[in-house]
């Protein structure tokens, strides 16, 4: 059987699957201009079924066309179509899904993948054509044991090109990755978890063309310790520290080591309040007899109120900060972001929304919305979203400013 | 309960102990928050090293190996997931 035939089968299966269970389908269309030198149009289109086949497991389809010509907000293709389809089931000892997903790509850039710089060895570009990812979870419990592992399994199918566009033969024009993690633990207590797990990924090059040795393969021993616990429903406490060795070619010795740290708070102040934070930290160090180096870190608050007044629950207002300072060594800038949302309904059905996104040494986005409830799961909306670039250097030169027509659709 | 205290303490002071008391890297990393990743693909459509895929559930996650710490991806995650 060719494998356009098995994946027609697979596809035929699961809309057989969707068509007896009780399904709820949905569908978000964006008719987007861009403005700038030249203007850009777009196109998203996300469709989706969920079908619950009964307590304990369902499945999704799910379609994703994003398209925009020509590409700007440094997009490295024209179009894109992602289809997915998966199945889940979650039981009181078993829990697993398989899941399938292809991305078609149009128009797209040549780029970089995998690469290092060779003397003498011609710089190759790929070109993104088609991704293929088959995806396999699961854990199972006994007692207060846990062993689960994940699987994704990742070909490429690219266009190969050399740097300054000479034609080149004889290189594999798939890519080829595999990531795979097992992870064993156990919970003494129920808000307790200890872990030990082993990440693996392999990438096979082709040396003699790439002209290295390198080799794109990792892998990482880990064991963890986490603390989880929901107070009286209103509070919720996570903590969780971790230690990575890990090995990868082109890392430094200082990465060997990673420690991270994470810590996560959720309170519901009231029925309508609802405020979190989150910290995360991650350090590194070679041996542990020497320095301890700062890798990266993360600190977030958000602050979320419903106003009771919208049955619906669709009239909010946010408030949120994350911190993220750069590591002034490192030459990156600082991603941290202060931002703020409001969707509010100034008349039955009629929502006016806006968002604030400023990140001073990214970029600074405005949003304005007015969306119109056609009725609880219809809706059609007109968008306004205005950009400034504040990167110093001119990777993203092209952000733009741009107003979007929308419809979204659930039923 | 005291014990659980001060496992507590234990990670927050570590936490912070990280926060500030490392000397920093000649290289940096950038991570995805799961929690905070709402599997948009924003991301890995600009990434120009294609160092990031979705796991089963659909969220990001960065290949170190791949990753050029461009910062590309941190720019287009409406959801500023990307530390």
């Amino acid at each position: 059987m060719s494998s356009k035939r098995y994946l027609l089968s697979l596809t035929l299966l699961f809309l057989l699957a969707l068509a007896f269970a009780q399904t709820s389908y949905w569908q978000n269309t964006d008719l987007s201009w861009r403005a700038g030198n030249p203007d850009s149009w777009g196109l998203k289109l996300y469709t989706g079924a969920l079908a619950t086949i009964d307590e304990e497991s369902y499945c999704e389809v799910t379609n994703y066309l994003d398209w925009l010509s020509p590409p700007t907000l440094n997009l490295k293709q024209k179009l894109s179509n992602r289809f997915a389809i998966g199945y889940y089931s979650s039981g009181s000892a078993l829990d697993y899904g398989i899941a399938y997903n292809a991305t078609a790509f149009g128009g797209s850039e040549p780029i970089r993948i995998n690469y290092e710089y060779v003397d003498g060895v011609p710089d190759i570009l790929y070109a993104k054509e088609l991704r293929h990812q088959a995806s396999i979870d699961a854990a199972y419990r006994y007692s207060i044991l846990e062993a689960s592992g994940k699987l994704n399994l990742i070909l490429l199918n690219t266009k190969p090109s050399q740097l300054w566009g000479d034609p080149i033969s004889g290189i594999d024009q798939y890519l080829f990755d595999n990531y795979s993690r097992a992870e064993l633990a156990v919970n003494p207590l129920p808000e307790l978890r200890i872990h030990t797990a082993y990440d693996y990924k392999t990438h096979p090059m082709d040396e003699e063309i790439v002209g290295t040795t390198r080799d794109y393969n990792y892998d990482a021993i880990e064991l963890g310790l986490a603390y989880d616990k929901k107070f009286n429903l209103n509070t919720h406490l996570s903590l969780q520290g971790t230690w990575q060795h890990r090995d990868w070619d082109a890392m430094q010795p200082e990465q060997r080591n990673q420690v991270i740290t994470e810590l996560r708070f959720g309170h519901h102040l009231n029925p309508y309040l609802y405020g979190y934070c989150s910290l995360i930290n991650r350090s590194c160090f070679e041996d542990p007899s020497r320095d301890i180096y700062l890798l990266s870190n993360y600190a977030r608050a958000q602050l979320q109120y419903r106003f009771p007044s919208d049955e619906t629950s669709n009239s909010f207002v946010m408030l949120g900060v994350k911190i993220r300072p750069a590591n002034d060594t490192a030459f990156h800038p600082d991603t941290s972001a202060y931002f703020a949302e409001l969707n509010y309904a100034v008349l039955e059905g009629i929502y006016l929304g806006g968002r604030v996104n400023l990140a001073p040494e990214i970029q600074d986005e405005y949003r304005a919305k007015i969306t119109l409830m056609l009725d609880q799961d219809t809706d059609l909306h007109l968008e306004y979203v205005g950009r400034q670039n504040r990167r110093a250097f001119a990777a993203d030169p092209d952000l733009k400013s741009g107003i979007a027509l929308g419809a979204g659709l659930h039923f | 309960m005291k014990r659980k205290a001060l496992f507590l303490c234990a990670l927050i002071a570590l936490t912070f102990l990280g926060l500030y008391a490392c000397k920093q890297l000649t290289h940096t990393e950038y991570n995805i928050d799961r929690s905070a990743c709402n599997g948009c693909t924003n991301c890995s459509a600009v990434c120009p090293s294609d160092a990031i895929y979705y796991d089963g559930n659909g969220k990001a996650i960065i290949d170190q190996t791949k990753c050029t710490t461009c910062g590309d991806c941190v720019a287009v995650c409406p959801q500023n997931a990307i530390y």
